[in-house]
């Protein structure tokens, strides 16, 4: 959804006090990208903002370039809102860090910061984009560094433990579901492909625990990584393989099925009685031929759904 | 008077939904289908069997395997120069005596019945049921360290009308 932000109203009266000593012609022209930005024609805005900043009477006033971080801010977000690297968002940000620089009051660098936190959040907020519909895993990690770095200036003492997890948990269970689907669809995928989204999941898997320990997710989501890839070993098996080979195949799937163990067993020790890890250890021992393991939490996963 | 500025920062856990870990693909039944398929380049069948289809028969509830045969095996291979015909029936067709015949662990019971209607017929008979490769069947499969392997009854082949390789005697983990 977007929003045409409202410039704050104490900022504005609090610019015409900062630029008395100016020109009428200048006053007249900031008042006027304010009146332009408020009826959200924003290209009169543009264009009459623009011109003050460069202006030698005003180009070193802060409300003016504060005025036109909000401009190229609800630019950004009319135009290029879902553009990674979007010009008018790094012109919000300039003009804002400008603002601050030329040492706006109290009131105004509030304003300031809060908008620059509006710019640090819509980096957090594009992540979904290039998570969720290109799978572009450098891109999500640049746009999540942007945004920490940029809050992070803003608040030094915040705490982005939840935020990594966050933001690891989506990764990493986002790259393992489409690895599991590619999986399961029967169509053809590269090898470069499979094993890249698998290490994308497993480093982030890796980076929530190094976070949270016991992190459940994590846990089942690297359990799910190390079967995904013994699945993949059966599954390309050719028809054609000597018998001879097919225990040494076997016998390499089986390491990635006995690393998958211990961390779906620990994801059970913290959820004795989610489905979907009871389902995920009966397929692993299923996988491992270990029959009287998988009879055993078949029988418990059944047990779950009679009693839902 | 002060407009509040508001912005939203989304959750990226709101759309992150952990897939389930269904076994949508059965490893296991994948490995038997390659070993059904690769077992039969180790057995000459009668010359009265080598013409129409060279039918495999599956006793019992094995949809995995049936589909892993099905697409790649039916659809894609010949045995023996013959097309490949999978049926899937408790009951043997007089007129459609199999080529091979696997018995699913639910109708080991029915293994004693399956070798004397098979009896010099050229049939293949596959188990998977603990000593079946010392009473009736041909190849047995078992698990030994997790792995899938077979058991070979050289005899028993003999007694199906089959002409075994020496070879498959090193491949199996047990022969007798």
């Amino acid at each position: 959804m977007k929003r045409n932000i409202k410039i704050p109203i104490a900022l504005f009266i609090l610019l015409i006090g900062y630029v008395q000593q100016y020109t009428f012609a200048q006053v007249n022209k900031l008042m006027e990208a304010y009146e332009c930005y408020q009826n959200r024609n924003m290209t009169c805005a543009k264009n009459k903002i623009d011109s003050v900043v460069i202006h030698p009477e005003t180009k070193d006033e802060p409300g003016a370039w504060s005025i036109r971080g909000y401009v190229y801010y609800q630019y950004f977000k009319n135009y290029e809102y879902n553009l990674y690297n979007s010009n008018y968002r790094n012109e919000a940000i300039k003009s804002i860090k400008k603002s601050m620089e030329l040492g706006p009051d109290a009131e105004m660098q509030q304003q300031n910061k809060q908008l620059l936190k509006a710019l640090a959040e819509s980096y957090y907020n594009q992540i979904k984009i290039y998570l969720y519909d290109s799978l572009n895993y450098d891109r999500c990690v640049d746009l999540y560094n942007n945004y920490k770095k940029m809050y992070q200036e803003l608040e030094p003492s915040m705490n982005f433990r939840d935020k990594d997890i966050e933001f690891n948990l989506s990764v990493g269970g986002q790259f393992v579901s489409t690895v599991k689907q590619l999986l399961e669809s029967g169509s053809e995928f590269s090898d470069n492909i499979f094993n890249q989204y698998t290490e994308v999941a497993k480093i982030s898997f890796n980076k929530v625990l190094e976070l949270d320990a016991n992190n459940t997710a994590a846990l089942k989501g690297l359990a799910i990584a190390y079967y995904n890839q013994g699945a993949k070993l059966i599954k390309e098996m050719s028809f054609d393989t000597p018998i001879e080979q097919i225990e040494q195949i076997q016998e390499n799937a089986n390491k990635y099925f006995k690393q998958s163990l211990p961390y779906m067993l620990k994801a059970y020790e913290n959820k004795p009685n989610d489905d979907k890890i009871i389902e995920g250890l009966a397929g692993i021992y299923y996988a491992l031929h270990e029959n009287e393991k998988f009879i055993e939490f078949n029988k418990k996963l059944e047990k779950l759904k009679n009693q839902k | 008077m002060r407009l509040v500025f508001k912005h939203i920062l989304y959750s990226l856990m709101a759309v992150f939904v952990f897939s389930s870990f269904k076994q949508d693909y059965d490893v296991n039944a994948k490995i038997k289908a390659v070993y059904i398929y690769n077992l039969t380049r180790y057995f000459e069948w009668p010359a009265n069997t080598k013409s129409g289809n060279f039918i495999i028969q599956i006793v019992g509830n094995a949809s995995s395997l049936i589909k892993e045969l099905n697409e790649n095996v039916v659809s894609k291979k010949t045995i023996g120069g013959q097309k490949v015909e999978l049926v899937n029936s408790d009951k043997i067709d007089k007129n459609k005596i199999p080529h091979v015949l696997y018995i699913t662990p639910e109708y080991a019971a029915s293994l004693k019945s399956y070798a004397a209607q098979l009896k010099n017929k050229g049939t293949l008979l596959i188990t998977e049921q603990e000593g079946a490769a010392k009473t009736y069947a041909v190849v047995n499969f078992v698990i030994i360290e997790n792995k899938q392997k077979f058991e070979y009854n050289k005899q028993n082949a003999a007694k199906y009308g089959l002409k075994a390789s020496e070879d498959i005697k090193n491949l199996a983990s047990a022969v007798y």
